[in-house]
């Protein structure tokens, strides 16, 4: 099974290559990369998604600077896995015949502006008066429950942190590539408890696209068109003091629903893409996706199993946490994973044919799976 | 933004928790007709649908559900401060400032008024004894 939608081209921009660059033209030039990436001019462009934690019309701003009448428009904001909500709109738009070309493009200044940019989504008040940080305390409050739950350690969360960093060390554009140990994540500040400063994603600029098309135009794609299987969306809760169960997200139902449609199951799956903005995202999200039982998402990292040589490659450009993190990080994990599903990868090139991609939005309010898989 | 600050911008149905708070009262709904209880924020009952379940106070006693510590809080607060997910014993979460900074989960607690002038203000939880 397949959604009919095929992703065309990718591209990002991190690091030096973002900094100091107004978001919008970044999401410009980016986009203008992944069409060369695509091979697709960048008048054929009809549909435009774009998401932003600053502007509340990132789309019209977008087709504004490329010079684009877009007949299909899109800016939905779930949080940071917007990315990951638009591949299923976006194929869902050229399978109606809204659009013919698809283009998701995201720029952030957020380091470079220093906080000039910020904009909010206002917490209730018994939270914002409480003293919690955003979004770490969300995140620690999750955390915290998890390690009393299932008896484990802060090791277990720092562990996570530890692997992304293996695979930093083998990308020459990751942010952060010193080799890391569980000693120096559990050794760094506490930021708010049981989350450390090595537990959480890093603030960096950067931008990125994904240009898709129909899979009838795949043979006349420069490079190896990937097919999008399946996708599903959903959510809990929005912030944290209403959130159902502190230890399930969306990614237990969006998962499965996102691999029926793709017709396969998580055993079929050679590379996952989960956004990790905190260490305690990716043990939650491989146990809601199915990866392995409640609670055991410890064991399974530390046992190097999402490491480079590990069963189940994760996050394989360093992620969130050493690749990459300006603000919204979901099309970042859609590029690393088309770049893994080509053989293009910057860093270690993993063998997989399927990829599963799993955005969230606030505090694992919003959940966002998307398949992925080598054109047949 | 200080807490106070926070307050001070609310419309009235959402004053209302925090008048309520000054003095030591917590806030949950509970629905008239099938006797489901929430969350003040609720605008619907979760048992049976009807709209806007009725506000009613709860005990003010509670566990522990999750914490956290804040070294360098937010809210104009000075660190480190502790924050807690509170499971009312009603059934309903509420979330807050604890007042002591080594509560662990499944601790009892009871919410304490910290008033904030003009009429408003939060509770705070505090451990409460065995019985």
């Amino acid at each position: 099974m397949t959604t009919g939608a095929v992703v065309a081209g990718v591209a990002d921009l991190v690091g030096p290559e973002a900094a100091n660059t107004a978001p919008d033209r970044l999401a410009a030039r980016a986009s203008l990369a992944a069409l060369d990436d695509a091979g697709i001019d960048v008048d054929q462009v009809d549909g435009v998604f774009c998401a932003s934690p600053n502007d509340n019309m990132p789309a019209l701003r977008l087709a504004e600077s490329l010079g684009l009448r877009p007949t299909y428009l899109d800016a939905t904001n779930v949080g940071g896995g917007s990315y990951e909500s638009f591949v299923g709109h976006a194929a869902l738009a050229l399978a109606a015949g809204h659009c013919e070309v698809a283009l998701l493009a995201y720029g952030s200044a957020q380091r470079s502006a220093r906080g000039r940019f910020t904009t909010r989504s206002a917490p209730p008040p018994a939270e914002e008066a409480s003293g919690m940080l955003y979004p770490a305390s969300s995140f620690a409050l999750m955390a915290s429950r998890y390690l009393h739950v299932h008896g484990v350690g802060p090791e277990a969360l720092a562990e996570v942190a530890v692997s992304a960093r293996a695979w930093a060390e083998h990308n020459p554009r990751a942010a952060k590539r010193a080799p890391l140990t569980v000693e120096e994540v559990l050794a760094s500040p506490v930021v708010s408890s049981p989350l450390r400063k090595l537990d959480c994603c890093l603030v960096t600029d950067g931008a990125g696209a994904v240009v898709m098309t129909r899979a009838d135009r795949a043979a006349d794609l420069p490079k190896p068109a990937i097919d999008v299987l399946g996708h599903a969306e959903g959510m809990t809760h929005r912030f944290v003091s209403t959130m159902p169960d502190l230890l399930s997200t969306a990614a237990a139902v969006t998962g499965p629903a996102a691999l029926a449609m793709a017709g396969l199951t998580i055993d079929d799956i050679d590379l996952l893409e989960l956004y990790d903005a905190f260490t305690i995202d990716v043990l939650m999200l491989l146990e809601d996706l199915g990866v392995c039982a409640l609670g055991e998402a410890g064991d399974l990292v530390a046992s190097g199993a999402i490491r480079p040589g590990g069963r189940y490659p994760l996050n394989t450009n360093g992620g969130g946490l050493s690749y990459a993190h300006p603000g919204m990080y979901g099309v970042f994990l859609l590029v690393e994973a088309v770049r893994q599903l080509r053989g293009e990868a910057e860093g270690v090139q993993v063998e997989a044919e399927t990829a599963l991609v799993h955005g969230l939005g606030g505090p694992l309010s919003s959940g966002s799976t998307v398949v992925l898989g080598v054109h047949r | 933004m200080s807490a106070a600050e926070t307050l001070a911008a609310l419309f009235p149905e959402e004053r209302r928790e925090f008048e309520a708070a000054a003095v030591g009262r917590v806030l949950i709904r509970c629905c008239v007709d099938c006797g489901t209880v929430a969350g003040y924020s609720a605008m619907r009952c979760s048992g049976c649908g009807r709209a806007e379940p009725e506000p009613v106070d709860a005990s003010g006693a509670g566990a522990v559900y999750a914490v956290t510590t804040v070294p360098r809080p937010g809210a104009g607060l000075e660190g480190p401060v502790s924050v807690v997910l509170v499971d009312l014993v009603e059934g309903p979460r509420v979330i807050g400032r604890a007042r002591d900074t080594d509560l662990a989960i499944g601790d009892p607690v009871r919410a304490v008024a910290e008033p904030l002038g003009d009429g408003l203000g939060v509770v705070v939880w505090e451990r409460a004894g065995d019985s």
